[in-house]
């Protein structure tokens, strides 16, 4: 089931698109990592799909029911919680008294002991009557997350969660994060500029530009075109290469000026060694060249940056520049940006 | 819709540190009855002599007044701590959705929009009612119990059982419509000055002090001049004041008395007072609360 779908989904202001028929789905169970540059229509969406304003056309689904069908879709908002932009909290009650005032709103039943749960989850359960408007960006962000979970939704919406948390708060939010997915198996579309946790954490990710969904891909597909590159030198390189297009059929192989070889893994380029046996590792080279009695002169494993990877697709993948560029094409051979 | 109601009841009930507003905005309409009842016992001691009196006693020492002749001017006078309270209160509480974000906390996880924002209307009618009470309770007990019983006085006379039942419910919807005017200025402007500035004037009876002035400047004396084309519409600008909401806050301050009489204002034929301040509170709010559900929907949150 897709638990949020969007299908041409336009939304304008005057005469500004800030989304341009975007598609989008999301599945139950996925923690979907939502990227683009500052002004993509990231915000415009999680809004969208929160119910907090109407798009100009297009339709969004939520739970496999469309907003068309007004009654059911308006019952599916009860299953979704949201953290949009700034956390929005009652500035002089106490962080208790406001998660109290959405369980109340929402009906959950017993109150009193689910609000305390979410203190404890959000790591505030020391506040006791203390106003939110003394509380530090962090602790306000964490509340935010606290009252997006009230009510146990079954989808979050998490716009910039980790927006003014310190390293150890951020591990610990995306931590929890990661296990309400996994124990309880709430869905998530988060949107952040902090690629590198949602690396860690996201089994999915879209990539929006100007309005417009740019590619969506699994954690695998992502890590299988950014994975790391073997560069070999070799005695013979012309010998090498030849030996290597037969050894190691599916990978991408490029020969550089200096003579060395650059190896990248396609899904069909399976390896013998690695931890799992599935990804080409230097030991897979090694051994096909060794086997074959050619002279190995260098022998290293360039990672490529994801991060890299992604500003390609925000906003640099059709004006390909530097070294490398001739390359690039190569890699994405598998993720093709939607036109 | 009814957990919204009573989420935001809980919201305005919390009593530690008086962040609850209806604690607040009681404590304000304590403290002005509690000045009232000063300024009375000091005219009745006559220590200031004639500075400062208490105008409501006879000759003989005995009360002139009912219980809703006191009532009436202490809650509906010049400046209605009241209404200013129920209004500027409940703006305050519908800003902290709008601007500090709880709005959008709550819309997500709620049946949509319309629930929200038609809640919120019928919030102020709880709201209002709250403060229209404790106002009541507050002013007449203050005033039984400081001034009434250590000088052995009582109420000239007890206002009749019906009369006093319509006054007390066009007090109720009056404040009603005095909470949810603003609310649509709110959603658009989303500037408490301009909402505040909005309601200040509407308290202060701008509309139809200018309506009035509007419809009685066509006469004669204007005719081919620059007021000319307000000559036709001089009859309607004067009927139009007739149905503003400040109109009513007025005539309220009369007391119950003059419930039952015709209301005799331009525009009013010969509708009896209470039937006319119905008409015109349940006109306003079913026009305000649908500007304010309207825009809402539009603007989001």
């Amino acid at each position: 089931m897709n638990v949020l779908e969007a299908r041409s989904l336009t939304k304008t202001y005057g005469k500004k698109r800030a989304l341009d028929a975007l598609d989008m789905s999301v599945r139950a169970g996925d923690i979907y990592g939502f990227v683009g540059k500052n002004g993509a229509g990231k915000s415009t969406l999680m809004k969208i799909a929160a119910g907090l304003i109407e798009p100009t056309s297009g339709e969004i689904s939520l739970f496999d029911k469309a907003s068309g069908s007004i009654a059911p879709f308006d019952t599916a908002f009860s299953r979704m919680g949201a953290l949009i932009e700034d956390p929005g909290i009652l500035p002089t009650y106490s962080a208790f008294e406001n998660l109290m005032c959405k369980a109340i709103a929402l009906g959950v039943p017993k109150p009193e002991p689910h609000c305390r749960e979410l203190l404890e989850l959000a790591g505030l359960e020391d506040t006791g009557h203390q106003p939110c408007k003394k509380f530090s960006l962090g602790m306000k962000q964490r509340l935010g997350i606290a009252l997006a979970l009230v009510g146990g939704p079954d989808l979050l919406l998490l716009d910039e969660p980790f927006n003014g948390l310190d390293p150890e708060a951020t591990r610990a939010m995306r931590s929890t994060l990661m296990r309400l997915n996994r124990e309880r198996g709430i869905s998530m579309v988060i949107s952040t500029h902090v690629l590198d946790q949602l690396d860690r954490m996201a089994t999915r990710f879209g990539v929006i530009r100007a309005g417009r969904m740019v590619l969506e891909f699994s954690v695998e597909e992502l890590h299988a075109e950014c994975m790391s590159s073997i560069r070999v030198r070799t005695a013979d390189p012309s010998r090498s290469l030849a030996l290597l297009e037969e050894r190691i059929p599916g990978a991408a192989l490029r020969m550089e000026p200096d003579g060395a070889i650059t190896i990248s893994s396609g899904s069909g380029a399976q390896g013998t060694g690695g931890r799992n046996g599935s990804a080409l590792s230097t030991e897979d080279v090694s051994r096909a060249l060794a086997d074959a009695g050619q002279v190995i002169l260098e022998l290293t494993t360039i990672e490529r940056d994801i991060e890299e990877h992604f500003v390609e697709l925000m906003g640099g993948a059709d004006e390909p520049s530097g070294i490398g560029a001739e390359n690039k094409g190569a890699r994405r051979a598998k993720l093709r940006p939607r036109v | 819709m009814l957990r919204l109601l009573r989420a935001d009841w809980y919201r305005v009930t919390r009593i530690r540190g008086f962040r609850g507003s209806l604690w607040q905005y009681a404590s304000a309409l304590l403290v002005f009855a509690a000045l009232q009842i000063g300024l009375i016992l000091l005219g009745l001691s006559g220590v200031l002599g004639d500075v400062v009196s208490f105008s409501n006693m006879a000759p003989d020492g005995s009360l002139t007044i009912t219980p809703i002749e006191y009532l009436a001017p202490n809650l509906f006078g010049n400046y209605s701590v009241l209404v200013f309270a129920a209004s500027f209160g409940f703006i305050e509480m519908v800003f902290f959705d709008l601007t500090d974000g709880f709005g959008k906390t709550l819309v997500p996880s709620t049946r949509g929009h319309l629930a929200y924002f038609g809640e919120k209307v019928l919030f102020a009618g709880a709201w209002s009612a709250c403060l229209t009470a404790l106002d009541i309770v507050i002013t007449l007990g203050g005033f039984a119990l400081f001034v009434l019983a250590p000088h052995g006085l009582s109420f000239s006379a007890l206002d009749s059982v019906g009369a006093g039942l319509l006054w007390c419910l066009t007090a109720w919807l009056a404040t009603w419509v005095a909470s949810v005017l603003p609310l649509a200025i709110a959603m658009l402007t989303r500037s408490k000055l301009v909402t505040y500035g909005f309601m200040i004037g509407v308290l202060l009876g701008m509309a139809p002090s200018v309506l009035q002035i509007l419809g009685m400047l066509p006469g004669p004396a204007l005719a081919g001049g620059s007021f000319a084309f307000l000559i036709p519409l001089g009859d309607a600008l004067s009927a139009l004041a007739s149905w503003m909401p400040s109109t009513v806050l007025h005539a309220l301050t009369d007391g119950a008395g003059t419930m039952l009489a015709p209301a005799g204002l331009p525009g009013t034929g010969t509708l009896p007072t209470w039937a006319w301040m119905l008409g015109t509170c349940v006109m306003w709010l079913v026009l305000a609360g649908g500007a304010w559900i309207a825009v809402g929907r539009r603007r989001g949150l």
